[in-house]
């Protein structure tokens, strides 16, 4: 590797952008809370900023040829998530900004170092085992910071994380790794069942109990949200690793099974069912988030109300689960659609850098950890949407979660390295 | 591999356009109707807000307005407790009613200008300030006409005949607006429970047998018609009766003379139409009725209005000729035609009835609110004056006003009471029976002055007695301050 | 200007430059593929050799031109068609990156080699190699 430097001009001129546009957001926000701009209000979008434009010069360093598109939509949606949240409470802005600031220092880390990605590989079983450990710890002596009523996090000396968040990243290492050893094999037909060549599906054992695991886990925790969001990813991935139709169909029967049998077997799951079909009849009761979300979407009309000018904050739990419906209400369809079109492009920019990759391994993981950005979007979004039923899982980079944006971050360092070493595969 | 990863790509997008789809559902389709959701706490932030607009009579006087107490609680205040059936109340428990009710969309500034102007100020959340509504109330003399009623159920209506504009309304008993607008829920059971029924506007919704008083319109059909003149005279039974129509006999007792049915002095048994108007006599005005017809008789009822609805600022009861179901006979045509029978009208019609003799003929669209005023002074609301029906011909107002003037200023004529030195007044007695051993409702309707008119009066007591001595002379009353004001 | 006015038209600005940064974005990645478009019609310094055409109906020795991304398959649709029973219709990929040459099956029945070395993700091939598809047997020749 030559130690040349390359300017990364598009996406510093992209940074530029983004950024005047946060400081534009933080400025009518101060101005609608004060009547007047009161010029400290704008230290989180000026840090920040400058924090990424530094991200970039580093790169220009350590990974000069990485895709220049996706740190700048990152940023943007990570900047209007801290506008919302502090708009919110402006605690949790700070802290969003704090976790923020680590995450981009893991991206800086990741693309410093100088083994290949590909070298994560040789660990599989080393980080599904490190991803399952951390949620049994959890289980056994976790914390619950926000009154939930579930212990998922641990911590020390006022520093809490989400194991769950790592676990995802961890997880979706593992599944590529072995799908891309394995993926001849289980793309073979080896059985024949009358007319259907099935696979060989004794080839997967270890994946699915690594993933049977990590669902258990959870369903152990009340983690719903996330056991849904492992489901897809492995679905996806699976897919994707073998090219073959049959494992995703038998996933997804295996998922209806499971879904009826929780049905069943939990009532919170019967609860949550219930709301998502009937959310008009338990308004003041179960229903009544979903409900109050809606009428926060219903009033951001259009154009949206204008930032601090809505009352987004009578939506329960406004900061995580729903800070799509804040959003909706202060910046409208608008700005909605907007903030989705730009996580569709993260998306698609991250199938793009798998497809671009030649390693078996990093083409796999790349599109793992687009499905998980994907996922996760389209669960919450959906869930506050009232198009399924609700199940908590961070909306990526736009609601506060010190946890999920640092494996957020963590994830696009890896598609960013992923991006640099196309190409360069030995 | 790519392949796949493609079309996983393309799944995810099919994915997102659902959610935008379902996204666009809730911000633009459903929006209206989630919105106004009860439990939307910003509804009730916006209702606080609003700036409800004014309410003043013709000179400014401010009668409703928009108050903030020491606690910060807005609340609506009315200074004049009499017109409170008139503009109504708005209260959070127990709604809106009268004027508050149907401007309500002004008051609270709904109607929007078309101005660009107020689609920005919406934009910018501005608080919004409802228009001013401006009456045609006088309320000087609306207070002084409320002090003349008596304390029992009664009302009373002063308007200019020939615009239509309504000078005072009162009803009583009355209620205080203010306490029913700060949501005083023992004072509103209070009021419901009151058997007088003070939430009644009895000036528009009161429906009375109008006894004699309608004996002007009966006139008015038989000279408009020329079924009779003025001077047709009645001799003898004609005059005094027992009158036999079909199996019915008017003047049930069996005595030779029908007084006091027939009304008139002792020694009087020959009469024109002309007195006979004035001294009320119900023999006379029974054959009228027989002479013009049920045709016609039914035609000149709704000329003046009967059985149509008045179009109005607030909402007002249909008055009906007959009562629904009833048949029609000739015998009902004979008591109606003189001011019984099925018939029950409004203060209002009587009022308009009135009107169309003041004024050539024509009873002018009755006006309560004269324009409505956006908050920077701008009209947005103008009244529509005018001619609402034509009963009869200038001639025949002309006539009937004769008669009536003869009514008050004639010797023997019931409406003696309403006597002003100097001023000529026209006016028509009612004393309208109600059947069992309820006194009968007491009737005064008139104008002043009476070649000049300026103001036309109705006045009703509810089993008050004798119209003659009872609604006259707070008639009587009424014209004068009316008269002095106007000066 | 009031306030409220400066909030009003900054809220509007604020939405319009969200879309810039769209509109920003795709013109970006327009120019991007655009620059990378073209070489994949441009024409390759290699060849391919034709070794064992089986039923392809091609001569030994026939040079097939190559592109800087060139399908091969039964189908009609590749760039470069070989109907040999015991290959797939779309069976491999073989790109020149303006470095080296790459070839990729694209999950054919009967396989793909280069040197006898079974390809399953994209592998380089050098000059003078032979690639198998199927049975047919090609070498990468200069043009």
């Amino acid at each position: 590797m030559t130690a040349r430097y390359r300017v990364r001009w598009l996406e510093l001129l992209l940074l530029v952008v983004s950024g005047g546009i946060q400081v534009l957001g933080f400025v009518l926000l101060s101005v609608a809370q004060h009547r007047h701009l009161v010029t400290s209000d704008l230290r989180y979008p000026v840090v920040f900023i400058v924090s990424t434009i530094a991200l970039s010069l580093w790169l220009g360093r350590a990974a000069p040829g990485a895709d220049q598109f996706l740190l700048p939509v990152v940023t943007l949606l990570t900047g209007v998530g801290i506008l919302m949240v502090t708009r919110l409470d402006s605690g949790l802005g700070h802290r969003q900004v704090l976790w923020t600031l680590a995450g981009e220092l893991a991206i800086a880390i990741v693309l410093a170092l100088p083994r290949s990605v590909t070298q994560l590989r040789l660990y599989k079983y080393t980080w599904a085992s490190i991803g399952l450990l951390l949620i049994v710890l959890t289980i056994l002596g976790g914390t619950d910071i926000n009154g939930s009523g579930y212990r998922r996090w641990i911590g020390f000396h006022g520093v809490y994380f989400q194991p769950v968040e790592l676990l995802k990243i961890l997880i979706a290492v593992f599944f590529a790794a072995y799908l891309d050893e394995k993926h001849e094999l289980l793309a073979s037909a080896r059985i024949r069942l009358k007319m259907i060549r099935l696979p060989p599906f004794q080839y997967l054992a270890p994946l699915v109990l690594v993933w049977g695991l990590s669902l258990a886990l959870l369903v152990k925790q009340n983690d719903l949200g996330s056991a849904l969001l492992f489901l897809g990813i492995f679905l996806a991935m699976i897919y994707v690793g073998t090219a073959r139709a049959v494992y995703p169909v038998t996933g997804i029967a295996m998922f209806v099974v499971g879904a009826i049998g929780a049905f069943h077997l939990f009532p919170h799951v019967r609860d949550r069912t219930e709301v998502w079909l009937n959310p008009f009849a338990h308004s003041s009761t179960t229903g009544f988030q979903l409900v109050q979300g809606l009428i926060a979407l219903s009033s951001g009309g259009i154009g949206g109300q204008g930032l601090g000018l809505g009352m987004p904050y009578k939506v329960p739990v406004v900061t995580t689960d729903f800070i799509l419906a804040a959003i909706g209400e202060e910046l409208g369809l608008a700005g909605v659609v907007c903030l989705l079109a730009l996580l569709l492009f993260l998306v698609f920019r991250g199938l793009t850098i798998g497809i671009g990759s030649e390693d078996g391994f990093q083409k796999l993981l790349a599109t793992g950890l687009v499905a998980t950005i994907a996922i996760q979007t389209i669960v919450i979004v959906g869930g506050t949407t009232r198009l399924m039923p609700l199940t908590g899982v961070p909306l990526p980079f736009l609601s506060y979660g010190g946890s999920s944006a640092l494996a957020d971050f963590l994830m696009i360092g890896l598609l960013l390295k992923i991006s640099a070493e196309a190409g360069t595969v030995p | 591999m790519n392949v796949n990863i493609r079309r996983l790509g393309a799944f995810f997008l099919v994915i997102f356009a659902v959610m935008v789809g379902d996204i666009t559902y809730w911000q633009v389709i459903a929006a209206s109707s989630m919105v106004g959701r009860a439990d939307n706490p910003r509804q009730q932030v916006a209702s606080l807000e609003i700036r409800r607009g004014l309410i003043v009579d013709r000179n400014g006087v401010v009668l409703a307005q928009r108050t903030i107490d020491a606690a910060g609680l807005v609340h609506r205040s009315y200074s004049d407790p009499s017109l409170s059936q008139v503009i109504g109340y708005d209260s959070l428990r127990y709604g809106k009613s009268e004027l508050e009710s149907t401007y309500d969309d002004y008051l609270t500034g709904k109607v929007l200008g078309t101005s660009w102007h107020s689609f920005i100020d919406q934009l910018e959340h501005k608080p919004v300030v409802g228009d001013n509504l401006t009456l045609t109330i006088d309320d000087r003399l609306q207070q002084q006409v409320a002090s003349f009623l008596p304390g029992s159920p009664s009302a009373a209506i002063v308007a200019n005949p020939h615009t239509g504009e309504i000078l005072a309304m009162a009803s009583n008993p009355g209620f205080d607006a203010n306490q029913v607008s700060a949501d005083n829920a023992s004072y509103w059971s209070s009021l419901l429970q009151d058997p007088q029924s003070p939430l009644v506007n009895r000036a528009v919704d009161g429906y009375y047998p109008p006894g004699s008083t309608f004996k002007v319109a009966t006139l008015s059909a038989a000279l408009d018609t020329g079924v009779e003149t003025l001077d047709t005279q009645f001799d003898g039974q004609a005059a005094t009766g027992p009158l036999t129509v079909d199996s019915h006999t008017f003047c049930d007792n069996v005595i030779q003379s029908c007084a006091p049915f027939n009304n008139l002095p002792a020694g009087v048994t020959s009469v024109s139409l002309e007195q006979a108007l004035m001294y009320s006599d119900n023999i006379v005005f029974a054959q009228v009725g027989l002479k013009l017809g049920k045709q016609r008789f039914l035609d000149y009822a709704r000329r003046f209005g009967v059985d149509q609805t008045t179009p109005f600022d607030i909402p007002v009861q249909v008055s009906h000729v007959a009562t629904p179901g009833e048949t029609f006979d000739n015998v009902q045509l004979a008591s109606t035609a003189f001011g019984q029978g099925g018939l029950n009208v409004t203060p209002l019609q009587m009022l308009m009835v009135t009107e169309a003799q003041a004024n050539g003929g024509v009873i002018p669209r009755p006006v309560l609110v004269k324009q409505v005023t956006s908050p920077d002074g701008s009209v947005v609301k103008s009244a529509s004056y005018g001619t609402l029906y034509q009963p009869e011909s200038a001639a025949t107002a002309a006539q009937v006003t004769a008669a009536m003037v003869q009514v008050v200023q004639g010797t023997g004529g019931s409406g003696f009471e309403a006597q002003i030195p100097g001023i000529q007044v026209a006016g028509k007695t009612g004393t309208a029976e109600t059947g069992g051993s309820s006194l009968p409702h007491a009737w005064f309707v008139c104008f002043a002055p009476a070649d000049h008119p300026r103001v036309a009066v109705v006045v009703i007591v509810e089993h008050g007695g004798e119209g003659a001595f009872v609604a006259a002379p707070i008639a009587r009353k009424i014209l004068q301050a009316a008269l002095s004001i106007q000066q | 200007m009031s306030v409220d006015d400066a909030l009003l038209i900054g809220r509007v600005v604020f939405l319009l430059a969200l879309y810039l940064f769209l509109v920003l974005l795709g013109v970006l990645l327009w120019r991007e593929l655009r620059s990378r478009v073209s070489p994949s019609s441009e024409r390759a310094p290699c060849d391919l050799l034709v070794v064992e055409p089986f039923d392809t109906g091609l001569e030994v020795g026939e040079r097939i031109p190559l592109l800087a991304v060139s399908s091969i398959g039964r189908g009609p649709e590749n760039d470069i068609v070989l109907n040999d029973s015991f290959m797939s219709t779309s069976h491999a990929r073989l790109l020149w990156d303006r470095k080296r040459w790459l070839l990729e099956d694209l999950g054919s029945t009967n396989g793909t080699r280069v040197s006898g070395r079974p390809v399953r993700k994209a592998v380089p091939v050098k000059e003078g190699e032979t690639i198998e598809l199927g049975r047919v047997r090609l070498k990468l020749v200069p043009a």
